[in-house]
């Protein structure tokens, strides 16, 4: 296959139309028709099925299709180097949770290879984060996945690696500044609590530990931008869980403690079964390998 | 940027030079001379330099040098995955059929499809009214149907009369009569016979009617297979020479996947065999 048919499937996989697909490309209808028509011809088979309601891939297409997405990243990678130097680009997907985790090893692998360009793409919710993956619309995702999010994935396309496990701990108003540090979840105080609408799995395992101990809290507002717990928290809204990671030990006008028995929140790297190459390999080492990341730190 | 630059581009490295290179292309010196031009406008910089009478990478063509290698080798792996585009093997084909044909002929074409291609996940559903228009929508593959009226365009996809399937009505006459839903082979062919469009005793789904016949409920139409097999059974069966409909084959032309072309050629071959038409 030959780039502009790269360009072909790849357009009319986003479009999921030929006339949309000729309006991506810059040409007509008819050409997209005849090109597909000689791509079919060249690969002796069924690309897209034509319905009446616009063109969809077929199953045989399927590995295809995410074979010629990695071939334009790396297309990509190489015209945005024009000027010379050819920065290589990398793109992750991740869920708002690994943030901070995702920050670190991007910093690391930019001391490594400087020329590497990263695009971080937020996913709204775990199945969508391992979807990017799965169509090879992003090299790695990054997120706290558990155990039912592992079982969703297809297993044989989808790899996870641990990258950490994140301490959760709860942001207080500032009158709660008398409270112990690590703080028993049956000494929760009796406020509602600030959640993210984004982070299910957080939620599920936080709301797994209080009821083992027996502990009610309302969920009282809910945003969908974590960065707005903290200022929330401050306000007067109630209570809110987030991790260590994610927030300053000292952050102003809250105060923060760890809880006991201790929540940790699995953050995972997940990666197409075929092995990475170049920078998403790169970032991929760094994110998995804790002994340097403790290098670092050091 | 073209596929055949890139590689051009490795050969020149692998040989170190455009002679060598030229010749193990099989191109001419010009031609790879003017493909590397071309590269060089892409990438916005020399990838190569004099150096004495040899030449070599240029800074530009060092760090040029990884990626271009790297999209190689992910330009192969989707060459292989198109070429699986192509190959049965491992391929889902799924068949939306009509009941009446269910049990024959298509359990033996699937049959002896598989035989031919083990590896092919074959899938038989349902058809919601026309088999054809799961076709059309990309839901099925191919479609099997009984057309007693015109044919009906349906979209892109193509519709093609292949056989003749014959019918008896098999039960008592005067018992009560029973019938398919409206539009079905059993209630349109039902209604040709003698005495002209008769009501239904009783509506069933096509593939029910058989056992209601057999438990005495009363007559239908149904395929002469089953009447005869009724038959063999003690319960009595006439035919009609009108009592016939069309096969009617639906299937994505001529783009369809490598699995249903496979089984269409199966299906062609079988129909070109003596009373291969006659189902």
């Amino acid at each position: 296959m030959d780039f502009a048919q790269v360009e072909l499937v790849l357009a009319l996989d986003e479009a999921r139309s030929l006339s949309g697909a000729a309006e991506l490309l810059g040409t007509t209808t008819t050409a997209v028709s005849q090109q597909l028509r000689r791509l079919e011809r060249e690969v002796g088979g069924e690309v897209f099925v034509r319905t009446p309601h616009g063109v969809v891939p077929t199953p045989a297409a399927d590995l295809l299709l995410r074979r010629a997405r990695r071939v334009a990243t790396t297309m990509e990678t190489l015209t945005a180097g024009r000027a010379g130097a050819a920065a290589e680009l990398v793109r992750v997907t991740a869920l708002d949770s690994a943030a901070e985790h995702l920050a670190r090893a991007v910093r690391r692998a930019r001391q490594q290879a400087p020329d590497l360009r990263v695009e971080i793409r937020e996913a709204r919710t775990a199945p969508e984060l391992l979807a990017a993956v799965r169509d090879g619309r992003t090299g790695l995702g990054i997120g706290y996945l558990d155990a039912r999010d592992v079982r969703w994935s297809h297993r044989r396309e989808l790899v996870l690696d641990p990258v950490a496990h994140d301490e959760c701990c709860v942001v207080l108003p500032p009158a709660c500044a008398d409270l112990p540090d690590p703080l028993p979840v049956t000494e929760l105080p009796d406020l509602d609590v600030v959640t993210t609408t984004q982070d299910a799995v957080s939620r599920r395992l936080v709301e797994r530990v209080l009821a083992r101990a027996g502990v009610r809290r309302r969920a009282g507002i809910a945003t969908a931008h974590r960065a707005m717990l903290v200022p929330l928290v401050r306000a007067g809204a109630g209570m809110a869980w987030t991790t260590l990671e994610a927030v300053a030990p000292a952050a102003p006008g809250v105060v923060v403690r760890r809880v006991v028995p201790a929540v940790t929140l699995p953050v995972y790297v997940v990666r197409p079964a075929e092995p990475p190459t170049g920078g998403a390999a790169l970032l991929h080492a760094l994110l998995t390998d804790r002994a340097a990341e403790r290098r670092a730190g050091a | 940027m073209h596929a055949r630059q890139l590689r051009y581009f490795l050969a020149i490295v692998e040989h170190r030079g455009y002679t060598a290179a030229a010749r193990a292309l099989h191109i001419s010196q010009p031609t790879l001379t003017v493909a590397m031009r071309g590269l060089e406008e892409v990438v916005g910089a020399e990838l190569f330099r004099r150096a004495g009478r040899r030449v070599v990478l240029s800074d530009a063509g060092r760090r040029f040098l990884p990626l271009a290698r790297r999209l190689a080798g992910e330009l192969d792996e989707l060459d292989d995955a198109a070429r699986s585009v192509g190959d049965p093997a491992g391929q889902r084909l799924v068949l939306c059929v009509a009941h009446e044909l269910v049990e024959s002929p298509v359990a033996e074409l699937v049959g002896a499809y598989r035989g031919t291609w083990p590896d092919v996940a074959v899938e038989i559903v349902e058809p919601e009214g026309e088999p054809g228009t799961a076709v059309v929508h990309g839901t099925a593959d191919i479609g099997f149907g009984l057309r007693p009226g015109p044919l009906r365009r349906f979209g892109r996809a193509v519709t093609v009369p292949v056989a003749t399937r014959r019918f008896g009505l098999a039960g008592e006459v005067p018992d009560p009569v029973l019938a398919g839903p409206a539009g079905s082979a059993s209630r349109v062919l039902l209604d040709r016979l003698p005495g002209g469009p008769a009501t239904p005793a009783a509506v069933a789904r096509s593939d029910r009617l058989e056992s209601l016949v057999r438990a005495g409920v009363g007559a239908a139409v149904l395929p002469l297979a089953v009447c005869e097999r009724l038959g063999a059974a003690g319960i009595p069966f006439t035919t009609d020479p009108r009592l016939a409909c069309s096969v009617v084959v639906t299937y994505r032309a001529p783009s369809t996947g490598a699995a249903a072309r496979e089984f269409l050629r199966l299906l062609r071959r079988r129909l070109e065999t003596p009373g291969g038409r006659d189902w």
